[in-house]
C-alpha cells in the first residue's frame, strides 16, 4: 500500500490541487478539534480528499490541536472563572445533601414516625370495627384480628359485626 | 498600544504551537516564512483578545480564533490568491490548462514527453479513481493526500481495520486497473 502511496501520491496531488469552493477556516477548524456535525464532516472530508490545499491546512490544524488545547486549558487555569475539576462531584454532594436535609425536616414536622406505629394502627382498625375494642391489648386486638376468637371458639364475624 | 502582561502571558503557551504548526505547513508557493506568519496570527490573536473581553479565556473560543487565523494567514499567502476564487474561471479552465502545460515545460528539466506521460497517468488514475465505490474512494483519496490509516480513520469516525480494509481494498482496486491499462 505505501509504495503505491509514494509512486501516485505527487501526482495526484499535482491533479488535486484545483478545488471549487473551499471551505471556511472555520469549518476545518471544527473538523481538526472534532465538532463537526456528521453531515459536516463528511462534506468536508469529500472536499480534504479532492484538494491538496485544504489537505495541508488541515494537516497543520492537527497537528496544533492537542498542543493548542493543552496550553489554552492550562493558561485558563481556575482563575478565568471555569469550572474546576472538583466542582462538578461537589455540587451533586451538595444537593444530596440538601435533599436527605429536607426529607428529614419532613418527617419531624409531620411526626411522621408515630403515624406508622403499631399501636395508632390497631387502634383505629379496633375503633371502626368495635366500640368495645378500645380497651384491649395490642396483643388481645391482633389474636381477635388474626384467629384468637376461633381459638375462643366464637364464630368469627359475630364479634366482628356485633351481631 | 501594548498588548498587555495578560496578553503576552497568553500568548507565550501559544506561540510555541503556532509556530511548530505553521512550520509543517509543505505548499510550495507560500510566499512568508513563518515567523511571519505567527506575526499575522498573533495580531489577529490580539484584536480579538482586545474586543471581546468577555470571551477572552474560554478556551474553546480561543482554539477556534487560533486555528481561523492560522488558516487565514496560510490562504493569504498561498501564491495563488485564487484558491477560492478558481471555480468561478472553469469557462477558460481549458485554456489554462494548456498555458500552466507550456509554461510548466519550459520549466520542467525532464522534458516534454515525461510531462505528458505524468498528464496522460494523472488522467488514467483520476478515471480509475472515480469507479471505485464512494467509502474506498474517500479513503484512497485520502491517503494517496498523505493522510494515514489512523487518520482516515479519525476522518471518518470509524475504527483502524475499517479504514484499513477500505484503503487497502481501493489501493489493490487501483493497483489492478493502473496495470490493466498500461
Amino acid at each position: 500500500m505505501k509504495d503505491f502511496q509514494q509512486r501516485y501520491s505527487a501526482v495526484f496531488r499535482r491533479a488535486a490541487r484545483k478545488a471549487d469552493h473551499c471551505p471556511s477556516g472555520d469549518s476545518l477548524a471544527m473538523l481538526a478539534a472534532g465538532r463537526a456535525w456528521p453531515w459536516q464532516r463528511r462534506r468536508l472530508v469529500d472536499h480534504i480528499g479532492r484538494c491538496g490545499d485544504c489537505a495541508d491546512d488541515y494537516r497543520v490544524l492537527a497537528a496544533a490541536r492537542s498542543g493548542l488545547l493543552d496550553a489554552l486549558e492550562a493558561h485558563a487555569g481556575p482563575a478565568s472563572g471555569h469550572a474546576p475539576a472538583w466542582l462538578p462531584s461537589g455540587l451533586a454532594a451538595a444537593a444530596l445533601a440538601g435533599v436527605t436535609a429536607l426529607g428529614i425536616a419532613v418527617l419531624v414536622e409531620t411526626g411522621a414516625p408515630d403515624s406508622w406505629s403499631v399501636s395508632d394502627t390497631v387502634a383505629i382498625s379496633d375503633a371502626e370495627r368495635s366500640p368495645g375494642g378500645r380497651g384491649q391489648s395490642e396483643d388481645t386486638l391482633f389474636k381477635s384480628d388474626f384467629g384468637a376468637s376461633e381459638a375462643a371458639d366464637v364464630p368469627l364475624f359475630r364479634d366482628d359485626f356485633g351481631s | 498600544m501594548s498588548p498587555g502582561p495578560e496578553f503576552d502571558e497568553l500568548w507565550r503557551t501559544l506561540a510555541p504551537h503556532v509556530r511548530a504548526a505553521v512550520s509543517r505547513h509543505r505548499s510550495r508557493d507560500l510566499a512568508l516564512g513563518a515567523d511571519d506568519l505567527v506575526q499575522e496570527v498573533r495580531i489577529r490573536v490580539w484584536n480579538v483578545f482586545t474586543g471581546d473581553r468577555n470571551s477572552r479565556l474560554k478556551p474553546s473560543y480561543y482554539y477556534k480564533v487560533v486555528n481561523s487565523a492560522i488558516i487565514d494567514a496560510l490562504r493569504s499567502h498561498r501564491g495563488t490568491l485564487a484558491h477560492s476564487v478558481r471555480a468561478e474561471t472553469s469557462a477558460g479552465e481549458a485554456e489554462e490548462n494548456e498555458v500552466a502545460l507550456v509554461e510548466q515545460i519550459g520549466n520542467d528539466d525532464r522534458g516534454p514527453d515525461a510531462l505528458f506521460a505524468e498528464q496522460e497517468q494523472r488522467a488514467r488514475l483520476l478515471a480509475a479513481i472515480e469507479r471505485l465505490p464512494a467509502d474506498r474512494r474517500r479513503a484512497v483519496t485520502l491517503f494517496l493526500q498523505g493522510f494515514t490509516v489512523p487518520e482516515i480513520a479519525e476522518f471518518f469516525g470509524c475504527d483502524r481495520n475499517r479504514a484499513h480494509n477500505l484503503t487497502y481494498r481501493g489501493v489493490r482496486a487501483l493497483k489492478e486497473w493502473m496495470s490493466e491499462e498500461t
